[in-house]
């Protein structure tokens, strides 16, 4: 039972742009709906703001903004997916999230240079799903990169 | 046994330890002769080796113990103290911190000492010709060779029905049955917890079939230092003897058979190996007699707290939304409530926020070493002084202030305080005096650090301030003493003629300015040439909870902390005009920027405001004056200040985010950044 366990990944999906993405159910701490986000001034156009989750306040990405795929709209659908990598609690803005399903780590292919126009970067590996769908596991740590969150100075005046 | 479970206390302890070694060895080093010192210094490397066994950290056991040995050479006085040895122990002192936080950290001791080993080494073996005893006492400090002094009296206990019955058995079934009475010292801290550690150790060797006194009294500390246990087991007296012998902080340790119906007494010849030796008895006789009313205290997680607080922090978010839906409701009764709820909330406030409280001494502690070693690399005599450190700050703060402090202090000994001889030409004392004081003043506490040195050179200052495109010229003209003082916090700014190891790394003052500023503190120096220099830092008592002014610019709510503002005004009762293009206004005879919030932040408007109707925020930081102009102010409110977290750590202008009544976010608006950038577009301007 211990083995097969570990063989099979669990993971939360969520769609964006006809593609398939997955998130390791261990680094999900929950999925919310959107409720309102206060907008940070002087921050990367993929960080939306900061949102108010039960006290706690959490920074919200757009994942598409994150992809460099445009922004995206929140629609009664979106959500967010709480997610804590390296004590980093983030909030991810996806269009909607589906199911949890079950992967055997087996099926998991290193990433080919381009998918789907993503850049590589933030995609960890593939696997096929059963109706020939690709599925990309995202790359949390690259997604989470703080590095470039604070805009570059403008030159102002 | 699972010892995980006491790790933190464990490393309390130990911390507790190595900062009474070091506290003390400070002194010893002027006060060589003083056998209550080395005693007291023995007895805490003792007991820190007993429990890094215990626990079962091997390295930081044998370091204590060789340190140990220097200490018990120093107690036969078959050594005596110079500064060296001190130096050398010190250096031991170093590692064991070091192994303490990789503990914690990495959960292992393993470090590289060899190098002090054998410097230590090298002090007890330079020892007199009867250095082979004291080694071997010291090497087996838990014997003594003197007759028993004080004895454990054999206890009459009366067994209950219920334990006779059991060891009636355990005889018949030829199993031993001891009782074990256990004497812990009398500055044992933690009883319920040696008790703990006792009984599981017993537990491994036997059955406990009784405790006196109970497991309930035990667990409420409710004894003063003897425990007795009756353990069933097939192991004999001395195996349990030395199990319980391995736990630290325990005085004496008597283990006698209990046979049918009867009791007898320890033989007399174990007695002489029990844990005790006579010195150490005196002592703890001392202590009793003298022995002070402390006020009772438990440890408490640091954890445990904050989740308070936090509950506490949405408790108060609730109360300002539930004020905002009584001032809807024209309710007397609701009015008269939520007031009574104001006031319990604010000394609930007040009493959590005491919790987190903690003496500055903490910090300070450190610097003694610090200002002791620099002293030698410097070749400068100095007389450090430290004042109010019973001072007590907000715990985050106290954590975050150990390094600007120590850069400072760094920065008077390098800088300020000049070498004997140059003092001695000067007419002044060839040694140094340096103080470091903490006092509370309204919300605040002020810590200064003064020196009696050289004070600063004010042209030196200004020439350099030109040289690196600081200030210009005329700018530097009009400037005040203070001002020019304080383009020392300026980045990239090192009046040292030569880069030393010890200040004037690049990474100078402006780092200190940056992490005070963090702490929403100040800091101001001020200097008189040849006389000294004073640093003067300001923090906040606490940090989590602030009053605070919130503002509306378009639709977006901010939050501006009551401590960077001076005056409101509606923006048309000011003057305002315009100068080389630029908005400014007439404030108390100074011409101050306006800076309009919406085109700071990039506001995107959603509607078009007529300027008049809008209203000015006035606020300093440090010495520069900036007006924001806002739409609308909303008033004033008790705000809890929440972190943006690691992911928006970079982001600059904004000291946190709050919660406001609505449970939207509301960013706190950090003033030091608008007058910075302020700063720059007036030079950019003017280049």
């Amino acid at each position: 039972m211990a083995n097969q366990e570990e063989s099979v990944l669990k993971v939360i999906l969520f769609e964006m742009n006809t593609e398939t993405y997955g998130v390791p159910v261990e680094q999900v701490l929950s999925i919310e709906k959107v409720d309102t986000i206060t907008r940070i001034p002087h921050t990367a156009n993929f960080v939306k703001g900061v949102m108010n989750l039960r006290g706690l306040i959490i920074p919200i990405i757009d994942v598409r903004a994150r992809f460099g795929m445009g922004n995206t709209e929140v629609t009664k659908e979106s959500r967010i997916i709480v997610i804590d990598v390296d004590e980093m609690k983030v909030g991810l803005l996806v269009d909607t999230s589906k199911e949890v399903l079950d992967i055997e780590t087996s099926k998991l292919e290193e990433t080919p240079e381009i998918i789907g126009g993503t850049s590589a970067q933030f995609i960890n590996s593939v696997a096929k799903l059963n109706d020939n769908d690709l599925l990309l596991l995202l790359n949390l740590d690259q997604v989470l990169n703080s590095d470039d969150v604070a805009e570059l100075q403008k030159i102002e005046a | 046994m699972d010892m995980s479970q006491y790790l933190g206390v464990f490393l309390d302890e130990a911390r507790e330890h190595l900062q009474n070694l070091n506290d003390k060895l400070m002194t010893l080093e002027q006060n060589a002769n003083d056998p209550e010192l080395i005693n007291s210094i023995f007895r805490s490397a003792h007991t820190l080796k007993g429990s890094s066994g215990q626990m079962g950290f091997q390295n930081m056991m044998e370091l204590t113990h060789i340190m140990e040995n220097v200490f018990d050479a120093l107690r036969h006085q078959s050594i005596t103290v110079n500064a060296q040895m001190i130096d050398v122990l010190f250096e031991g002192l170093d590692h064991l911190e070091a192994m303490a936080d990789s503990i914690e950290q990495q959960g292992t001791d393993a470090r590289d000492v060899q190098e002090t080993v054998q410097k230590l080494q090298a002090i007890t073996s330079g020892k007199t010709a009867d250095s082979d005893t004291v080694e071997k006492s010291s090497s087996s400090a838990a014997t003594s060779s003197q007759p028993q002094s004080t004895e454990l009296q054999t206890d009459a206990v009366t067994l209950t029905d219920y334990e006779k019955e059991i060891v009636s058995q355990a005889l018949s079934q030829k199993l031993q049955v001891f009782e074990t009475v256990v004497q812990l010292t009398k500055d044992c801290v933690l009883k319920a917890a040696r008790a703990l550690m006792i009984s599981n150790a017993l537990g491994e060797l036997g059955t406990i079939v009784g405790t006196r006194p109970s497991t309930e009294e035990i667990e409420k500390e409710a004894f003063v230092q003897r425990l007795v246990f009756l353990v069933i087991t097939e192991a004999n007296a001395e195996t349990i003897k030395d199990k319980v012998n391995s736990i630290s902080e325990i005085e004496q340790v008597q283990v006698s058979p209990i046979t049918e119906g009867m009791k007898t007494a320890a033989s007399p010849s174990k007695q002489e190996k029990a844990l005790s030796n006579t010195p150490k008895i005196q002592e703890t006789k001392q202590k009793s007699t003298t022995h002070q009313v402390v006020a009772k205290t438990i440890r408490v997680n640091l954890d445990r707290i904050d989740r308070l607080l936090n509950l506490f922090e949405e408790m108060i978010i609730d109360r300002s939304r539930l004020e905002k839906i009584a001032s809807t409701i024209d309710n007397p009764e609701l009015k008269d409530t939520i007031g009574t709820i104001n006031r319990v909330t604010n000394q609930l406030q007040e009493t959590i926020l005491n919790l987190r409280m903690e003496p500055i001494e903490q910090v300070f502690n450190r610097f003694p070493r610090m200002v002791r070693s620099l002293s030698k690399e410097l070749n400068k005599k100095v007389d450090f002084v430290i004042r109010g450190a019973e001072t007590e700050l907000d715990r985050t703060v106290i954590e975050e202030l150990g390094d600007p402090l120590m850069h400072m202090i760094r920065n008077s000994m390098d800088h300020g305080i000049e070498t004997p001889e140059v003092r001695a030409a000067h007419g002044k004392n060839p040694e140094g005096k340096l103080s470091l004081g903490a006092y509370y003043s309204g919300n605040h506490v002020f810590v200064e650090i003064t020196d009696d040195g050289a004070g600063i050179n004010r042209e030196k200052v200004l020439s350099k301030a030109i040289e690196k495109n600081i200030v210009t010229t005329e700018a530097a003209e009009k400037m005040t003493d203070k001002e020019i003082y304080h383009l020392l916090f300026e980045s990239g700014f090192s009046t040292a003629d030569k880069i030393s190891d010890i200040s004037g790394r690049g990474v100078g003052l402006d780092v200190v300015e940056s992490k005070i500023h963090s702490l929403s503190g100040s800091v101001e120096v001020d200097s008189t040439p040849g006389k000294g220099t004073k640093f003067t830092v300001k923090l906040p008592l606490t940090l989590s909870i602030i009053n605070a002014l919130l503002v509306q610019c378009q639709k977006e709510v901010y939050a501006i902390p009551i401590t960077s503002i001076i005056e409101t005004a509606l923006r048309r009762h000011i003057d305002e005009l315009a100068i080389h293009s630029r908005q400014v206004m007439q404030f108390r005879n100074k011409v101050v920027p306006l800076v309009q919030l919406s085109e700071f932040l990039d506001i995107p408007a959603t509607a078009i405001n007529d300027p008049r109707q809008g209203s000015v925020v006035i606020v300093r930081h440090g010495d520069k004056i900036v007006a924001i102009v806002v739409d609308k102010l909303l008033g004033y409110q008790d705000i809890v200040v929440k972190p943006l977290g690691n992911y928006l750590k970079n982001i600059d202008g904004f000291s946190g985010a709050t919660i406001l009544g609505d449970g939207t976010v509301a960013l706190i608006i950090d003033c030091q950044a608008i007058t910075v950038s302020q700063k720059k577009q007036l030079l950019k301007e003017k280049a």
